[in-house]
């Protein structure tokens, strides 16, 4: 009798740690949601700023991103920017989020209209962004971004 | 002894089931890059025919689709507008594909310099594009897409 209830604990306890690490169910999406909008402000709190290391921490080591105008761009590429004061962060203002969960991987897409400037041009235009979120060593961490000029609907 | 002998055997296997099912590394990268290519290229095949069965099958049904002017289409959106009259391409080419693997997620992106009527307009000018895959059933599908004009730098 004993041995059946070890047995069956230790099922379940497995179990368990295999759906949990399977679809980061162990928390609700709205528990996700809230705590990627809370990096991605500290992210946004970085970029002002320009804290190399709160970005270097959020930022995959692999991290890299699809700029306006089509660029590819990588997570070294991007800190030195700031490094050099070639991008300038004025102010950040999102909206329109939507969130997409798939056990660790979160797709978040958005609106932004920050004032930014970018070797000297200013830009104020409205972008449509997709973040690429993932859970990578029990760590939320950043692993692309891209953002697009909206422009008039087809 | 035998009770020992059962039990850590019954743990290994299903941590072993715990770590597959989390990262997916019964497959090399190699082999996952693989299977999502294949269903990129099917995905692609389907485009060109306007194949909006097969198409149905490989978006994810909380797809976010994001057009080069911004505009964001659920999947029931992206399904209409593949039709054809509305997207018809007149010669298709895509490539420069890296693709980087989390497990079960797969960021794709990729470079097409497809010539397209889309809505009445012919676009030529290249677009740099991102695609996530997620296995879902076994399966690959793609949930997020979102493309770029190129333009100079």
């Amino acid at each position: 009798m004993r041995r059946i209830l070890i047995l069956s604990l230790l099922t379940v306890v497995l179990a368990g740690l295999a759906r949990a690490q399977g679809t980061g169910k162990g928390q609700t999406d709205a528990e996700i949601e809230k705590e990627i909008l809370q990096l991605e402000n500290e992210r946004d709190e970085a970029r002002q700023k320009g804290d190399m290391k709160a970005l270097d921490r959020i930022l995959a080591d692999d991290y890299f991103y699809i700029g306006v105008r089509g660029n590819v761009r990588n997570k070294a590429n991007r800190i030195d920017d700031y490094e050099a004061g070639v991008i300038k962060v004025y102010s950040i203002k999102k909206d329109n989020f939507l969130f997409k969960i798939y056990g660790d991987t979160v797709l978040m897409s958005g609106r932004e209209t920050s004032t930014t400037e970018y070797r000297g041009k200013p830009n104020v235009k409205p972008r449509q962004f997709t973040n690429v979120y993932i859970k990578l060593g029990g760590r939320w961490r950043l692993v692309f971004h891209q953002a697009t000029p909206i422009l008039e609907p087809w | 002894m035998r009770r020992i002998v059962s039990l850590s055997l019954m743990a290994v296997s299903l941590a072993g089931l715990a770590r597959a099912q989390g990262t997916g590394k019964s497959q090399t990268d190699a082999e996952i890059e693989e299977q999502v290519l294949k269903v990129e290229h099917e995905k692609d095949q389907a485009m060109q025919k306007g194949d909006v069965a097969a198409l149905d099958r490989i978006y994810g049904d909380k797809l976010i689709f994001v057009n080069p002017r911004g505009q964001v289409l659920s999947k029931a959106q992206r399904l209409a507008d593949v039709r054809p009259g509305n997207l018809d391409y007149v010669n298709f080419k895509r490539g420069d594909y890296t693709l980087h693997v989390y497990g079960n997620t797969v960021v794709l992106t990729g470079l097409s310099s497809s010539l397209v009527h889309y809505h009445g307009e012919l676009i030529r000018t290249p677009r740099r594009f991102m695609q996530v895959y997620v296995k879902q059933d076994g399966q690959w599908r793609m949930v997020s897409h979102h493309a770029n004009f190129v333009s100079e730098p």
